[in-house]
């Protein structure tokens, strides 16, 4: 055998076993993530998550070492701080949540950088980047440190985060853009006309997504659930700027939601010129199930070298859902009031969006890499023959992978009703099965906020006294 | 001797690595780089040019004489960076209170009390015994606010195209009469910063 065989093959060998390694430790770590958030041992869930950020947390009660952030880890912080809020350590919480905001603040600072080092790493694999948190992922960090800071009573810093994520809202459509800009810009630069834009290459990948033909996404970005918790904080405002932005958001939701009865209620009250005036209102948002995962598609891809045409491994993420039909079974009862869980928002539907407008910048940066892994297999074979082929393929199939990093617990829906105070002291949030009782503040409005990720698992229950 | 020196060698060459990097910041001629962000020369700057426009305008002039007592109300924070409000304001009310015109209420502010001990002294010392009682504040002693600063402090993001951005700031200032409610003075200190696009605003 000659030599240059044997370093084929062990080239082959090597990357096989690392990449598998890689891809094997991820799945290994969502799986055993997911197995402990279905138990509803959210303490737990975060403990994992801070272990894989090396954070050296022995058990809930032992003191743990202080949360110092890396961009390396954004999403184990996003698992913990997610998993801690649920849990009820709000500080913790909001300590990982600062440092997920921090890494991506650093990452946003240097798009450029990371988008060339992107298609650097899209030629070996897209897994090899810094995970960048994506838009949808960008503003529910806001959205949820919002939330805990309105039921800490730090209405100040909840402005202050509602703003991020008006602004993250404004801004993502200018990374999507800018990102299809780089991908095109870098197929410049290859001389390569593959792009989304190619309706051959256009066709060629949509067979292999079917199902994005049937998708829903919104007209623009938009994360419903967080335009709506400003629009309900600013409506509580009594200064008049406040209330025209609250109206102005509910009227852009209107748009996008359709006719819904918390959220035409509360449009009603804002055009009057006070959201509830009464100051009797409960307003209870329901987070149901798991948002949708990203799996690994693999498909062959036909490339023209100049001399052939040879076939190369392309790998290319596709939404799942994860929404567990049991938990569409949901209904709010106050005193002899009753009504459903009207959905505002499917996680579903964000990341569509979302995927959609990302979707040409991932296919053409995958395109460049086919075409330069498709010339290096057609040299390999015409210097190696069959058997250099053949290693070629074998190592390039190897090393390609999708990128399917993930925030895992993310919601899968989320549902809004609005109700009027009558005495009873109690709500109650009837879902899969389960009745959760749930106190009221003895008097005013509330704004209570309900997580349950699986049915008949834990829920999180948080309650905003207005 | 030879080891006196080598002491005095480690200590001038450990204070020189000390030194190193550090530089003491004179903010009145501070020309360092800005920041995307709100930093301390722009609460500096909105602080100054509000007191000269709040003295220039007359609206602290007590015709009566004496000087106005002003309760601060609420700075709303509007922006997406965690500022504290009162570095505002304690530059503007420092200046004020120089100005011989203003003296400022720490009893009464849009937060509650904002020294908890005006009440204190009054619930817990009055009728105390350890205390000597002719000393302790009597009912009634405490001063009314005549004038209430509020406020809020917007940004606005905005893309000029590829590359740049323009954050812009606004420090909203309003002076309210408290008898009459009517606004007596207002005024709007923008503070606008062209940046990379790549420059976070937070």
């Amino acid at each position: 055998m000659r030599l240059i065989d044997v370093t084929y093959r062990l080239l082959a060998i090597f990357a096989n076993v690392m990449l598998a390694a890689c891809g094997g430790v991820q799945v290994k770590q969502n799986t055993e993530l997911d197995a402990v958030l279905q138990t509803g041992n959210y303490s737990q869930a975060a403990l994992m998550a801070e272990e894989r950020i090396g954070i050296d947390a022995p058990s809930v009660t032992e003191e743990r070492s202080p949360v110092e952030y890396n961009p390396k880890h954004v999403l184990s912080h996003l698992e913990a701080a997610e998993a801690w809020r649920m849990h009820g350590d709000r500080e913790r919480s909001l300590e990982h949540y600062d440092a997920a905001e921090m890494a991506l603040g650093d990452v946003e600072s240097s798009v450029g950088r990371r988008a060339a080092g992107k298609v650097g790493a899209a030629l070996v694999n897209e897994t090899l980047a810094a995970y960048v948190p994506s838009p949808a992922e960008a503003v529910m960090i806001n959205y949820y440190k919002a939330l805990t800071f309105w039921s800490e009573g730090q209405p100040d810093l909840a402005r202050v985060e509602l703003n991020r994520a008006d602004d993250r809202t404004r801004r993502a459509v200018e990374r999507y853009a800018k990102e299809i800009s780089e991908a095109q810009a870098e197929a410049a630069r290859k001389k390569s006309n593959q792009t989304y834009d190619n309706p051959e290459v256009a066709g060629q990948i949509n067979s292999q997504f079917p199902e994005m033909e049937q998708w829903q996404p919104y007209a623009e970005f938009v994360v419903p659930p967080a335009t709506y918790l400003q629009a309900l904080f600013l409506g509580m405002s009594d200064v008049p700027s406040d209330m025209e932005k609250s109206r102005e958001l509910y009227e852009r939701l209107g748009g996008i939601v359709g006719t819904h009865p918390a959220l035409d209620a509360d449009l009603a009250d804002v055009a009057e010129g006070g959201l509830c005036p009464s100051n009797d209102c409960i307003w209870i948002l329901v987070e149901r199930g798991l948002g949708p995962e990203l799996q690994e598609r693999r498909f062959s891809y036909p490339v023209y070298t100049g001399q052939s045409v040879v076939s190369v491994q392309m790998a290319l993420p596709a939404l799942a859902s994860r929404f567990d039909p049991m938990l569409a079974s949901c209904a709010i009862h106050h005193g002899t009031e009753s009504t459903d869980c009207v959905p505002i928002a499917t996680m579903d539907r964000v990341v569509q969006t979302e995927f959609t407008k990302r979707f040409p910048g991932i296919v053409t940066r995958s395109v460049v890499s086919a075409v330069v892994k498709g010339v290096a297999q057609d040299q390999a074979g015409r210097q190696g023959g069959m058997m250099g082929m053949l290693i070629a393929t074998a190592i390039t199939a190897g090393i390609t992978t999708a990128d399917v990093r993930m925030w895992r617990s993310l919601p899968g829906d989320f549902t809004m009703a609005r109700l009027k105070r009558n005495g009873d002291p109690n709500v109650s949030v009837q879902i899969a099965g389960q009745v959760i009782d749930i106190p009221l503040s003895a008097t005013g409005s509330n704004l209570i906020h309900v997580k349950l990720p699986i049915a008949y698992g834990k829920a999180s229950i948080t309650t905003i006294a207005l | 001797m030879y080891r006196i020196l080598l002491i005095f060698l480690s200590l001038a060459l450990s204070s020189a690595c000390l030194a190193r990097g550090v530089e003491k910041v004179d903010g009145r001629v501070d020309r360092g780089p800005t920041r995307v962000g709100i930093d301390y020369r722009d609460f500096e700057d909105a602080a100054s040019d509000a007191v000269q426009s709040l003295l220039s305008s007359g609206a602290v002039v007590n015709p009566d004489g004496g000087r106005y007592v002003l309760m601060i109300s609420r700075i709303v924070n509007d922006t997406m960076q965690r500022i504290d409000t009162d570095q505002l304001v304690k530059k503007i009310r420092i200046e004020l209170l120089n100005s011989g015109r203003v003296v400022v209420t720490t009893a009464v502010s849009g937060d509650g009390a904002e020294d908890r001990a005006n009440f204190q002294v009054r619930e817990d010392l009055r009728g105390n015994d350890e205390f000597d009682q002719s000393r302790v504040q009597r009912r009634g002693t405490l001063v009314a606010p005549d004038i209430s600063l509020s406020g809020k402090i917007l940004q606005r993001n905005l893309t000029i195209d590829r590359r740049k951005q323009q954050i812009e700031y606004y420090f909203q200032l309003t002076l309210t009469d408290l008898e009459t409610g009517l606004a007596v003075w207002e005024n709007e200190f923008p503070i606008i910063k062209r940046a990379s696009n790549r420059s976070v605003g937070w």
